[in-house]
């Protein structure tokens, strides 16, 4: 994406390593001639002109890069190993820990419910796909690729998107 | 009232209108109509809402604009000029350049003949050189327009001001007014696709597909050479289909929950783009494997499954069409050619540059014929600029960028066939009929869309704007 039309060796993009790679949204190197794609979908303003109120838009290329972008999916790994590590010792009270964590309430029982299904479900189904489940959690833990399915999923409600 | 004005008024005031008032209509259900990029038809598919009703009866669908980066030289390929062979080498009238400024040409050039040959093809008899052997078979089905003029003579705001009727960034292209005023044909497709191909990405950059002051959902989708031909259109590594089926059930589960609690229509967008983004998946790769294409439609566009080029590009717009994609823009960078070095030699570049395009572009035409397509789809062959008749000084022959008089094609979509449109002075010079500018171009476009070029606008910083700001005319004997 970089090489044209900024040819100079010094002028790539490059994903930076570490501590970095975890670094805010807001450290991303701005350059107006080639935005950055994931903030473009999300309407970044261009740094063209003033501008007084971002657009807003819903659009399917952003539903892609909060399911896909590698950012926001090593995320659902991270919020999966903390939903272990600190959300209790039943999967019930993990899902609570977890919806918690990213809509600041309590699920109400039908919704908690339906993500408990689906969390039982997906270990049953890494269980015997263990391979898929180390593409997913980077080992072959079916309870933490479950884990990290309900992450990806919950970090792309509605409601974890929009304040309403 | 505007997009604009209902994003003015504040969420609580916005529902209160839509479902508190006793008639249940009124500024709610605008406001839906025009927030809501897409809602579902009756089978439950996504579908996808234009903010502008027809004007008139729309001829054409869709557009595939070939923009062809970097400036054809009109007079190597559609305007043949006999004055350029008597007087080659002699320096060019002074007056007519008096008070010129190029991008390079300094002091008095010299004039510069074509080195190709041209013969006359069709019932129009249209001159054009040897270097177009495929588009000589389809004169009968094109509108040549030999007259064209531009304001800018750099090919970044050149580029700019062709696709979005202003030199500077910041205005919406071509296809994001499209997408904005009759939204989409297609259930799975974006409605403006840009495809790349040539030496290298368009000087204009991003902003020759941009959604400008309009909502980015109208924004042109730029497809990528390599990987993903959409940004992350791929699930992550190692991930099946099926357990990103299973995680979208979840999500749409809970979202229609919410939906039910909260009554907000922008939680209904949101489950109907996931659903969209699902169909993306499917139906992109799909629709990027022309591999499938029998061996015939290969041999016509002259394209090679696998690779990236101009006539592959070419099919896929074939296809996108077929898929009720609205606007698409190929940008195939290869027609400078300064005579800086041997490559950039008009003698060598222009052959190589014909040789990408000409095969594909009148098989685009042929192809979109025997299908029936070609009817209601525009094709536009456009440049940025022309090239100068005169030689500029380089090492090898070069010819300068001309913003005074170029030519470009349109065919199908309600144009007349077999036309020709304008003429220049003797030396390709000067526009010498019927001038035509960008604008009158996109007027012209936008009427065959069945959109009045006038009554499209988009309030931005406190005034309308439009695609063709406060110029354009419908160029009228270019109609069918």
């Amino acid at each position: 994406m970089w090489d044209i039309p900024f040819r100079a060796a010094d002028d790539r993009w490059v994903t930076s390593q570490g501590e970095d790679r975890y670094r805010r949204g807001l450290y991303i190197f701005i350059r107006r001639t080639v935005r950055y794609p994931s903030l473009t979908v999300f309407d970044a303003p261009s740094r063209e002109t003033t501008n007084g109120r971002r657009n807003r838009s819903n659009t399917p290329l952003q539903a892609l890069t909060t399911l896909n972008d590698p950012a926001f999916f090593e995320a659902a790994r991270a919020m999966a190993a903390r939903i272990q590590r600190e959300g209790g010792g039943d999967s019930a009270e993990r899902v609570v820990y977890g919806f918690r964590l990213v809509t600041s309430r309590r699920p109400s029982d039908k919704e908690a419910a339906a993500i408990l299904d689906t969390y039982e479900s997906e270990r049953k189904y890494f269980n015997g796909n263990a391979k898929e489940a180390e593409a997913i959690c980077g080992k072959q833990d079916p309870e933490l690729a479950a884990w990290t399915m309900v992450s990806n999923t919950l970090l792309n409600l509605d409601e974890a998107l929009t304040k309403e | 009232m505007t997009q604009q004005e209902i994003l003015r008024l504040t969420r609580r005031h916005f529902f209160e209108e839509a479902f508190g008032k006793a008639a249940g209509i009124g500024i709610g259900s605008v406001a839906l109509a025009t927030l809501m990029p897409a809602r579902l038809d009756a089978q439950g598919l996504p579908q996808s809402l234009g903010s502008h009703a027809f004007d008139f009866a729309p001829k054409a669908k869709s557009i595939i604009y070939l923009q062809q980066n970097g400036g054809p030289p009109h007079i190597d390929m559609f305007d043949y000029k006999r004055e350029l062979e008597k007087r080659d080498q002699e320096p060019i009238p002074e007056s007519l350049i008096k008070g010129e400024r190029f991008a390079f040409i300094r002091g008095v050039p010299k004039i510069q003949k074509s080195p190709f040959t041209f013969k006359q093809y069709g019932k129009s008899g249209v001159w054009l050189s040897n270097l177009l052997p495929h588009t000589a078979k389809v004169v009968d089905d094109i509108a040549f327009v030999r007259s064209m003029h531009t304001t800018q003579f750099n090919h970044g705001p050149a580029q700019i001001f062709q696709m979005t009727g202003f030199q500077i960034p910041g205005r919406p292209a071509f296809g994001s007014w499209l997408s904005y005023g009759i939204g989409s044909e297609s259930k799975d497709l974006p409605a403006y696709v840009v495809m790349l191909s040539g030496d290298a990405n368009p000087c204009g950059g991003a902003a020759i597909w941009s959604s400008g002051f309009l909502p980015t959902v109208h924004q042109g989708v730029s497809l990528q050479k390599k990987g993903d031909p959409i940004k992350f259109l791929s699930n992550p590594e190692g991930m099946l289909p099926e357990t990103r089926r299973r995680a979208l059930d979840l999500i749409g589960k809970l979202n229609s929950q919410h939906l039910d609690e909260e009554g907000d229509p922008e939680i209904n967008t949101r489950i109907v783009q996931y659903e969209l983004a699902y169909k993306m998946q499917t139906s992109v790769p799909g629709l990027m494997d022309i591999a499938s294409e029998p061996e015939a439609i290969h041999r016509l566009y002259g394209t090679t499954p696998g690779q990236s080029s101009y006539a592959n590009n070419c099919l896929l717009a074939r296809r996108m069409v077929e898929r009720g994609v609205r606007f698409i823009q190929l940008t195939h960078r290869r027609w400078d050619m300064h005579g800086a070095t041997f490559d950039e030699d008009v003698v060598n570049k222009t052959p190589a540059a014909c040789r990408e395009t000409d095969q594909p572009s009148a098989a685009l035409i042929q192809d979109l014929k025997q299908r029936g397509l070609l009817d209601s789809t525009l094709v536009i062959w456009a440049g940025e600029f022309g090239r100068t008749p005169m030689r500029q000084e380089s090492p090898y022959l070069g010819r300068d960028h001309h913003t005074k008089a170029y030519t470009i094609w349109m065919a199908g979509g309600g144009i007349k066939s077999g036309t020709i449109y304008g003429s220049t002075d003797d030396f390709g010079y000067n526009i010498a009929e019927n001038p035509v500018s960008v604008h009158d171009i996109n007027a012209t476009a936008l009427h065959l869309l069945g959109i009045d070029h006038t009554k499209l606008t988009y309030k931005s910083a406190g005034r309308n704007f439009r695609l063709t700001d406060v110029e354009g005319e419908v160029i009228k004997p270019l109609l069918a």
